[in-house]
């Protein structure tokens, strides 16, 4: 019975809202050293990480580079828009 | 003509041809997208890709809005840094006849030079309409046309590039 009253109170205000994600698309003209760059830059990504990111937009023409609420993948597709990358947000599915 | 760091806070260009010094002369010229669609759709990309759905359309609208004027005058600011730094080119000497020249670049400059050497690269790629193969191909050689020049700077821009981020890295 307690079990029950606990779900009835928390059912729709626990719910957690999908998540953004934040995705770099290949571009042939952005050189992979200065993507890898931007990626270190922007999100404080280790060297490996960046260039896996990197590698992944050049060779599967795409990475999601960022998943988390909307309001901070906003503020990293600007930033990201800033050095000229092609980024885009998207919701999870 | 070769890149080198001069000093902990200078990066030196030297050597520099009459034609290079023509191509970095440009660098402002090129990233300016003017009226042609594609460069300017390239240089402000949307963040909502297809811009399918009234969310996605809301987002578009917002970004083009309030993030475009700041993207506007983040590159403006970048470019107008590199045509301050490029009135410094002084001659330096020649050889056989030809000119040469020497540019000083402030290491601190260096994020501003990259920025507007990738907004000059997106725009003529974008003008040109060049395929990924044009661009993956070695540059040209001989120079029939404003198209085999622009990709001839798209190459000489990256070459910067790469070295300026080997110097940021």
């Amino acid at each position: 019975m307690t079990e029950t009253v606990i779900e009835k109170k928390t059912k729709g205000k626990t719910e957690p809202s999908l998540p953004w994600n934040v995705v770099v698309h290949n571009d042939p003209v952005n050189l992979m050293s200065y993507v890898t760059m931007v990626f270190q830059k922007i999100f404080g990504y280790s060297r490996e990480r960046a260039e896996r990111h990197m590698r992944e937009v050049h060779y599967q023409g795409r990475s999601i580079v960022w998943s988390g609420n909307r309001e901070p993948a906003e503020h990293y597709v600007h930033q990201l828009h800033g050095y000229l990358l092609l980024a885009t947000l998207e919701k999870s599915e | 003509m070769e890149i080198v760091r001069l000093d902990p806070k200078t990066v030196a260009i030297r050597e520099i041809d009459p034609f290079a010094a023509r191509l970095l002369r440009r660098i402002p010229v090129e990233a300016d997208p003017g009226g042609d669609r594609a460069a300017r759709g390239r240089l402000f990309s949307k963040p909502a890709a297809g811009g399918q759905g009234r969310q996605a359309r809301e987002l578009n609208e917002e970004w083009q809005q309030y993030v475009e004027p700041e993207l506007r005058h983040l590159f403006q600011s970048a470019n107008e840094t590199v045509s301050d730094d490029l009135k410094n080119i002084k001659q330096t000497g020649s050889v056989g006849g030809v000119e040469l020249y020497d540019l000083e670049i402030p290491i601190k400059h260096l994020e501003q030079w990259l920025n507007s050497l990738n907004q000059a690269r997106l725009v003529m790629a974008a003008r040109n309409g060049f395929t990924d193969a044009e661009l993956d191909a070695e540059y040209p050689t001989i120079i029939n046309s404003t198209r085999d020049m622009n990709l001839l700077q798209i190459h000489f821009y990256g070459f910067m590039q790469e070295y300026f981020v080997r110097e940021m890295g």
